[in-house]
C-alpha cells in the first residue's frame, strides 16, 4: 500500500515538474520575444513618411509657418543637403508643392553635370513626396545637385511660369 | 519536498529574470548627475537645423512676368513701364549666423544674359528686352542705379540678393523695366500679338565669408 503510494507521489512530483519547466520556458521565450522585437525595431531605419515614389496629397514643407503665408507669388523649398548610400536606388528628400501655392509644379531632381535622378508627375498644391527612385547608384562623394521646380498654371495646357532651382549637397555615402 | 523546493527557487529566480529583461527592454531617458543632486541644474537647448533632405527654407518668387499692354512710342524717346514684384524669404529654418540664401536670377531662355518677352504663336517671333533691377525703381531714381545685367552673370544667373538667419519674412523689392523705345517706327502688324516671357529664380545656401 505504501509503495502504490509512492508511486503516485512520484508521478505527481513528475508531472509538476514538467509542469513548471514547461511554464518557465514560455515565460523565457515570451520576454526573449520581447526583448528581440525591441532590438530589431531600433536597428532598423527610420522609414520614410512614404513609399518610394508615391505622391502624396498630403505633403507640407515641415517647416512651422512663423509669418502669414505670402499671397502672391510661388513658395519654393529649398534644401541644405540629402543623403544616401551607394548602393541605394530610392533618396529620402522632401519634395513638393507648398499647398498654398495657386500653380503646378514639375520637380525634377538633377546632378551639377546634368544627369537626371529623377521626375516627378504633375504636383498640384499640397502634393509631395518624401522619397525617391533615383534612376542610378551613385559612387561615395559629394556632388551638387538641385530639385528643378518647372512651375505652371493648373489649368490646361499648363502654361509655364517662372520657374525655380533649389541647390543643395547631395552626399552619397 | 526537495522537489518543492527546487521548483519554487526555479519559478522565482526565472520571474526575477524576466523582470529585469522587461526594465532592460524600454527605454530609460534622464540620468541623475551630481549636479542635479546638490541642486545646480543646467538647462540645455539645441537648435535642430534641417535634417538630411528635409525642406530647410522656402524662398517665393513672382509667378509670372505680365508687362500688359504696350504703347509704341511716337518718337526715339525713352518710354518705361515698370513692373514691380517681390522676392520674400517664407520660411527659413534655424540658419546659423554665417548661413544665407542666395538668390540669382536669369532669363529662361535666352543665350546672351539679357532678360526678354517673345512674342507668342509667330513664324520669326519679335523680342523686347528688359531689365531687372532689386531696388524700387521708377522714372525719378531709375538713373541712380544699374540694372541686374550689368554685374557679373554666372552659371545660376545674377546674384538677386541674399536672406541670412533672421531673415524670414524679409522681403527684396524688385523692379522689372521694359522700354517701349524698343517698338517705335516697327510695323505694328509684325509685332502685334501677345508676349511672355519667364525667369528662372536658383537658390543655394551659402556661407558667408566663404
Amino acid at each position: 500500500m505504501t509503495e502504490i503510494k509512492e508511486k503516485i507521489k512520484k508521478k505527481s512530483n513528475k508531472k509538476l515538474i514538467v509542469t513548471v519547466v514547461a511554464i518557465i520556458l514560455i515565460l523565457i521565450l515570451s520576454v526573449g520575444g520581447v526583448v528581440i522585437y525591441n532590438n530589431l525595431a531600433d536597428s532598423q531605419p527610420t522609414p520614410s513618411n512614404g513609399v518610394v515614389g508615391k505622391i502624396s496629397d498630403d505633403w507640407d514643407t515641415g517647416i512651422e509657418e512663423e509669418t502669414s503665408p505670402e499671397k502672391t507669388g510661388i513658395q519654393i523649398p529649398g534644401y541644405s543637403t540629402a543623403e544616401m548610400k551607394s548602393n541605394d536606388t530610392s533618396l529620402n528628400i522632401s519634395i513638393g508643392n507648398p499647398k498654398s501655392n495657386t500653380c503646378g509644379f514639375y520637380a525634377t531632381v538633377k546632378l551639377d553635370d546634368g544627369t537626371e535622378l529623377y521626375k516627378s508627375n504633375f504636383l498640384k498644391p499640397g502634393s509631395g513626396l518624401t522619397s525617391i527612385p533615383v534612376s542610378q547608384k551613385l559612387n561615395k562623394g559629394e556632388y551638387k545637385a538641385v530639385v528643378c521646380y518647372e512651375c505652371v498654371t493648373l489649368d490646361e495646357p499648363h502654361t509655364p511660369l517662372n520657374s525655380a532651382e533649389s541647390e543643395f549637397t547631395l552626399v552619397v555615402k | 519536498m526537495k522537489t518543492k523546493k527546487l521548483v519554487s527557487i526555479l519559478i522565482a529566480g526565472t520571474l526575477a529574470a524576466a523582470t529585469a529583461i522587461s526594465a532592460s527592454a524600454q527605454t530609460i531617458n534622464g540620468t541623475l548627475d551630481d549636479d542635479e543632486k546638490s541642486g545646480n541644474t543646467e538647462v540645455n537647448a539645441r537648435i535642430e537645423a534641417a535634417a538630411p533632405g528635409e525642406v530647410s527654407y522656402v524662398v517665393t518668387i513672382p509667378d509670372s512676368v505680365d508687362f500688359g499692354t504696350l504703347q509704341q512710342p511716337k518718337t526715339d524717346t525713352n518710354s518705361n513701364k515698370y513692373l514691380s514684384c517681390d522676392v520674400t524669404a517664407t520660411q527659413i529654418k534655424n540658419f546659423s549666423k554665417k548661413q544665407a540664401v542666395k538668390v540669382c536670377v536669369k532669363d529662361s531662355t535666352s543665350s546672351d544674359g539679357k532678360f526678354y518677352i517673345t512674342q507668342k504663336n509667330a513664324e520669326d517671333p519679335f523680342k523686347i528686352k528688359y531689365d531687372i533691377y532689386n531696388h524700387d525703381v521708377n522714372d525719378d531714381n531709375i538713373a541712380q542705379y544699374t540694372p541686374l545685367s550689368d554685374d557679373t552673370l554666372t552659371e545660376n544667373g545674377y546674384h538677386l540678393c541674399s536672406f541670412g538667419s533672421g531673415s524670414e519674412g524679409v522681403t527684396q523689392k524688385v523692379t522689372l523695366v521694359l522700354n517701349q523705345k524698343a517698338l517705335y517706327n516697327k510695323n505694328l502688324n509684325d509685332i502685334a500679338g501677345d508676349y511672355s516671357g519667364t525667369m528662372v529664380f536658383h537658390t543655394s545656401i551659402n556661407t558667408i565669408g566663404s
